[in-house]
């Protein structure tokens, strides 16, 4: 299934821009991983070298290398489950709607869309030394629809998509007062 | 004294790797469906998938010498007092 499928396109609407999380807001993540990567080696570090005869006994041995095996295994599942509940984080703007698709967990995710001409105010906001320098921060925009306000986090060059979604409003108004 | 082979440690290795590979597919499945096959995705799975076998490559290498037919002690009496089994 691609992108179109997905938001379920309509004939006379074009994808503008698909927003994700800046790649820099994952470095964390890998951090992290990379500290619980190296746990299991620290720990047969120290039991070979405090508790010896204990390394040395085969069950022990076994039980040892099949544990490791499941940790790291745990380790890659947790990492790439991680990956896809932060990739899955996405809004998409078209030239008619804006739609927030949230992956809260591998098994929950929510989807919410308001049109362009109910956009009632965007505000961007870089906070943090990180965001200044890489240019990310965050999106609020209200809205006159029932999801009252969205929330973009973490995107690159926020206030120049601030500005993209206000012209995109201001020209879905103008075609929605003609019509009207 | 309960005894069971060495190879039924496998046996929950294997109930592991299936709920991995289970978990895995949903995530893949996730990626697929939601349209977001881009050349990212692609790399932080193929590295995954790299990864993976390295682990599986390494767990037969440590273990490529062992005799699975050893049987192992899951309890024996003697653990826990007096030597009750020899008279």
């Amino acid at each position: 299934m691609n992108l179109r499928s997905f938001i379920h396109q309509k004939s006379y609407e074009k994808i503008v821009r698909t927003v994700r999380r800046h790649p820099l807001t994952f470095v964390p993540y890998i951090l992290t991983f990379a500290v619980l990567a190296s746990v299991p080696i620290i720990v047969w570090w120290l039991l070979n070298n405090a508790f010896s005869a204990i390394a040395g006994n085969q069950t022990i041995y076994i039980l040892a290398v099949l544990f490791g095996s499941m940790y790291y295994l745990s380790l890659c599942l947790f990492f790439y489950s991680y990956f896809t509940t932060f990739y899955l984080d996405m809004w998409i703007i078209t030239n008619d709607r804006f739609i927030d698709v949230r992956q809260i967990s591998l098994f929950a995710r929510s989807v919410s869309e308001t049109d362009l001409y109910q956009i009632q105010d965007v505000t961007s906001e870089v906070i943090g030394l990180f965001a200044t320098i890489f240019h990310y921060g965050d999106i609020t925009i209200q809205t006159a629809s029932a999801v009252p306000k969205f929330i973009i986090r973490d995107a690159k060059n926020p206030h120049e998509l601030r500005q993209l979604i206000l012209d995109l409003a201001t020209e879905d108004k103008k075609f929605h007062n003609q019509t009207t | 004294m309960i005894t069971a082979p060495l190879y039924s440690l496998l046996l929950i290795y294997l109930a592991f790797l299936i709920l991995f590979a289970i978990l895995s597919i949903v995530n893949l499945s996730h990626l697929a469906h939601t349209g977001a096959l881009t050349f990212v995705s692609f790399m932080v799975t193929a590295i995954m998938g790299i990864v993976v076998i390295l682990i599986f490559f390494g767990t037969w290498f440590l273990l490529k010498d062992i005799d699975w037919q050893t049987p192992l002690t899951i309890w024996n009496s003697g653990w826990f007092g007096a030597t009750t089994d020899v008279y």
